[in-house]
């Protein structure tokens, strides 16, 4: 089938079968065309980029960037907890909604975890990017040295270390693991030394038989168990760098379930963002249908509901608490020096996603991708916001400040872009960035006898 | 003086080489470098015939550190200028209005906290020093009443041009409540053009001493107050760096003062109109969590507000003592002074009067309860059982959450290497680490000064007693409004302060941090 063939109107309903869904996704491994080589030459350039400017800041000290008294957090940890919490909804995605066997996930799962995988990877580096002295940011992780020094637990920030590496860990395993079936699909088709080299040790040998799939199955199970709680725990963690702290504007209890749906959020977004593009270069519109972007515009409806929720919550528990520090704090986010932020974040996650209940909207594919990036702008913004005002305008009034945007942190903020972007254009192209197994498993399997298999007693799994 | 290990000195060195090189007359046949001296000193004395004993005239010449000829320079001299005094002179303050259109504002040259009269203009600490006023760093200014600079249509940081006859100069305007409507006020000792890298750095601003008229002085004195300019708005803008954030306490009763009446000044003791803040010594505040115990000492400060003049000769001191950089104008306008302590001034309304200034010297409060503590991922911070905030210069890895949750914004980051250009490194204190770029620091109450009070009351087999501490900020506060001292001997002078009725913590009322530093409240009258 060639790629016109399957690149059939979004409307059409043609008919998936397991050749189909062979062909089209190890079409996608395909030896690349110039289009790819732009792409990984942009990412590699932006990761360039940033590295550059990491480099500077390294050399010179952190006055490189604009980070000042009294906003000792800025750009960097916006960028962290933008990307930490991107992640998750790869993980709600795949293992989550494995467990509550919602069907919407099959075609778009893989790149889900793919994308939590990598930035997972991303979000890992900004800890280290932000401290003052990176060379000892080892010095969070609790090893034995001879100074007998422990780290300390009850941080925030060590809580973080523990929550990222855990989730990066079992997000690596988890994908890595469920690729294996896959990875073998590939490995039967490869022509080149390279790619047979690289199947053949990334599938380990898989064969195929019921032995392998019983236990595939059930390791896949048990990890999306295992996957499932960090999928709230550690957004919620990353949330207590935060609410830990005693800062007016931070030290809420709303925050847990703030982040975790706003990480949610601007994931599902994300995923839609990879998608869209990827759909239409590989010509996946057969598999990845209309139905499984209403359903991921569904999700934002909900999510975005939470997050607004969330915010007006924050208002009402300033002006509540009669707090004069709070108080002021929340005059301040809507029209303070940082007003146009708050602005545009009200705007991007509580606004625009409303158009989203006029059914239409929720198939029309360029929609869809625009709205995507506003709303990834304004969880970005939101980020911004609970960090740049919260530390503008504090206890001490005298100490009141503001920030000096620097082009060393634009640098590393588009290097990180430009890094996941790298990670996600080798992936795409050297591994099935479709879930071969799992699509298969609710497609009627091929049979010599097409009346043999009654659709109505498929097994639903 | 005593050799260093086994060191030579040079004279001793020169005389060793000479008599290996087999030189023996070198240095008259000294054998080392103190006879040397010394004979050189015995020509001296039978030279100047002086009468008495050789030994005991040494003995005083080394002691005096020379020899003074006692006929030489005896005459006083008189200088007739003389510019240390400012005197007032009513009669000469009629204003010189030449070359001046129009009305004109009568130009007010103040000497300034920093530079005095300019003299001390190539002081870097002077110059990073904050006007205790106007909170401008590296700068001279124009001070404009609020309906003066709304005539010209200038705010902060716009360049007006001042001029009169004798001469003219560009200053960006500070926009004041504290100036009068008719004055231009601007602080002297800026502007030197030669004088050395520091006074340059503030050349731009021009001489306010160029606008004063010579006309009205009459041979003992210039006339300070006896010009009037006119003030006309000039091109571009100069920015003027402000290191303080608001100016009001926003009804946050930081700076507290306590007000009393005619009638009960009269009597001992009077009753705060503001008292119901942070009584912390009063009112005890059932704590979660046991408390920490001092058994030795617990270090405390107290701040009399009432003392307190704002003049920031302390900030000065804790630079000089602690090794804190001097970052320039630029890295100030950036938000990252390095200062340890700050003067905050807090413009707010008073029942009693239209203006109200209140000075509230600000540094690291040592919180029982820190919120700095906890949040430190490496332990980089943490409390010591004298009752300090302890901060570990090696082991801070730089993620600044410590300053974030410091309710007290007193913590400081290296944002960058900073060097202490020759000479003001022969300057640095060598009990003092000297921070690398990306790490914290903060005050440490002199803890290098703690250390070295505890060795000496330790090699005189007692402890430490009032008085024998005293960290710089302290040490060098002219009206004594700073007291340091251990909390846990109720005689000391500290103690006595903190459980005065006057005395009050800054925030633990809303935060619970319990700070070691009490604050005693202003007193003001009101009628």
């Amino acid at each position: 089938m060639t790629v016109a063939q399957a690149r059939l109107t979004d409307d059409q309903q043609p008919e998936v079968t397991y050749k189909l869904v062979d062909d089209v996704v190890v079409r996608m491994l395909e030896p690349p065309r110039w289009g790819w080589f732009a792409l990984l030459g942009l990412c590699v350039s932006l990761t360039a980029i940033g590295a550059f400017c990491w480099f500077q800041q390294m050399l010179y000290g952190m006055g490189k960037a604009g980070i000042a008294h009294p906003i000792m957090w800025g750009v960097y940890i916006t960028n962290f907890v933008f990307w930490v919490g991107i992640a998750h909804s790869g993980t709600l995605i795949s293992a989550v909604l494995y467990l509550f066997r919602a069907q919407f996930r099959m075609p778009i799962y893989r790149l889900a975890e793919a994308m939590t995988v990598f930035a997972v990877m991303t979000a890992g580096l900004f800890p280290i990017i932000h401290v003052g002295r990176p060379w000892f940011a080892y010095w969070l992780m609790p090893y034995p040295n001879q100074r007998a020094l422990w780290p300390n637990f009850r941080s925030p920030l060590l809580w973080d270390v523990f929550a990222v590496s855990t989730y990066f860990t079992v997000s690596a395993v988890f994908f890595i693991v469920g690729l294996i079936p896959d990875i073998a699909v590939a490995r039967d088709r490869a022509k080149s030394w390279f790619r047979k080299t690289l199947y053949n040790v990334t599938s380990i040998g898989w064969t195929g038989n019921q032995r392998a799939w019983h236990h595939y199955e059930a390791a896949y199970l048990l990890f999306a168990a295992l996957a499932t709680p960090l999928v709230v725990s550690v957004h919620s963690v990353v949330s207590w760098d935060f609410a830990m702290g005693n800062v007016p504007g931070w030290h809420a209890t709303i925050f847990p379930p703030y982040f975790v749906a706003g990480a949610i959020f601007s994931g599902v977004a994300m995923v839609i963002t990879l998608m869209i593009p990827i759909r239409k270069w590989f010509g996946l519109e057969a598999i990845v249908r209309l139905d499984h972007f209403e359903a991921m515009a569904k999700l934002i409806m909900l999510t975005s509901g939470i997050v607004t929720y969330a915010y007006v919550t924050e208002f009402y528990t300033a002006w509540w608490s009669n707090n004069t520090f709070e108080r002021y704090q929340f005059w301040f986010r809507p029209f303070g020096e940082f007003k146009l932020a708050f602005w545009g974040m009200t705007f991007c996650n509580c606004i625009a996603p409303l158009s989203l209940w006029y059914a239409p909207l929720r198939r029309n594919i360029t929609f869809l991708f625009v709205l995507s990036i506003i709303i990834n702008i304004g969880m970005w913004l939101e980020r911004f916001n609970i960090i740049f005002t919260s530390l503008a305008r504090e206890f001490i009034p005298s100490a009141w400040g503001g920030y000096n945007f620097s082009w060393v942190e634009l640098g590393i903020t588009i290097g990180a872009f430009g890094w996941f972007g790298m990670w996600m254009t080798l992936f795409v192209k050297f591994f099935p960035a479709v879930a071969i197994t799992e699509i298969k498993m609710i497609l009627p399997p091929p049979l010599r006898r097409k009346d043999a298999f009654d659709h109505h007693e498929r097994h639903e799994g | 003086m005593t050799p260093v290990f086994d060191t030579k000195g040079i004279g001793d060195s020169l005389l060793e080489i000479g008599a290996k090189l087999g030189n023996e007359s070198i240095g008259s046949g000294a054998k080392d470098f103190a006879a040397y001296v010394k004979a050189r000193w015995k020509a001296l004395y039978s030279q100047e015939s002086l009468r008495g004993d050789f030994e005991t005239w040494w003995r005083g010449v080394v002691e005096a550190g020379g020899y003074y000829r006692s006929n030489a320079s005896q005459d006083r001299v008189r200088v007739k200028v003389n510019p240390e005094a400012f005197s007032i002179r009513p009669k000469s303050l009629e204003a010189s209005s030449r070359g001046v259109d129009g009305e004109g504002l009568l130009l007010y040259p103040y000497p300034s906290v920093k530079t005095f009269d300019g003299r001390s203009a190539n002081r870097p600490w002077l110059q990073e020093l904050p006007d205790p006023m106007t909170q401008v760093v590296w700068d001279a200014w124009a001070e404009l009443h609020p309906t003066t600079a709304a005539a010209l249509g200038v705010e902060r940081g716009d360049v007006v041009s001042v001029e009169n006859y004798f001469g003219e100069l560009e200053l960006p305007v500070f926009v004041s409540d504290h100036v009068h409507p008719g004055m231009v006020a601007v602080p002297m000792g800026q502007g030197h053009k030669a004088y050395g890298r520091f006074a340059k750095a503030v050349a731009s601003v021009g001489n306010v001493f160029d606008l004063l008229s010579n006309e009205s002085s009459s041979g003992d004195g210039v006339a300070l107050v006896g010009s009037k300019v006119s003030v006309k708005r000039g091109r571009g803008k100069h920015e003027l760096v402000v290191v303080q954030g608001s100016d009001s306490q926003h009804g946050r009763h930081l700076a507290q003062t306590t007000f009393l009446s005619a009638a009960t000044a009269a009597s001992a003791h009077g009753e705060g109109h503001g008292a119901e803040h942070g009584e912390g010594h009063h009112a005890k505040v059932k704590q979660m969590f046991e408390q920490r115990k001092h058994p030795m000492y617990e270090w405390g400060l107290s701040i009399d507000l009432n003392a307190c003049t704002g003049c920031s000769a302390c900030v000065v001191a804790c630079f000089a003592e602690n090794n804190i950089p001097v970052v320039g104008k630029e890295v100030c306008r950036q938000g990252r002074e390095m200062s340890w302590l700050r003067i905050d001034r807090y413009y707010d309304e008073s029942p009693s009067e239209e203006l109200s200034v209140s000075f509230m010297p600000m540094l690291c409060q040592h919180c029982n309860n820190a919120p700095c503590e906890p949040v430190c991922p490496v332990y980089a911070t943490y409390h010591n059982p004298e009752g300090l905030n302890v901060m570990v210069y090696n082991r801070c890895v730089g993620t600044r959450y410590c300053s974030n949750n410091c309710s007290y914004k007193v913590r400081r980051f290296n944002w960058y290497e900073y060097d202490f250009p020759e000479p003001m490194n022969l300057q640095l204190n060598p009990d003092v680490t000297k921070r690398t770029a990306g790490v914290m620091e903060k005050c440490t109450f002199c803890v290098q000064r703690i250390q070295e009070g505890k060795d000496n009351a330790k090699d005189q087999g007692r402890l430490v007693q009032d008085g024998d501490i005293q960290p710089a900020c302290v040490q060098s506060c002219p009206t004594q409004a700073l007291t340091f001292g251990n909390l846990n001997d109720h005689h000391s002078a500290v103690s006595r302060r903190a459980h005065d009725e006057r005395s009050y913590k800054v925030l633990d009322h809303h935060l619970n941090t319990q700070p070691a530093i009490s604050y005693m409240k202003r007193v003001k009258y009101s009628d």
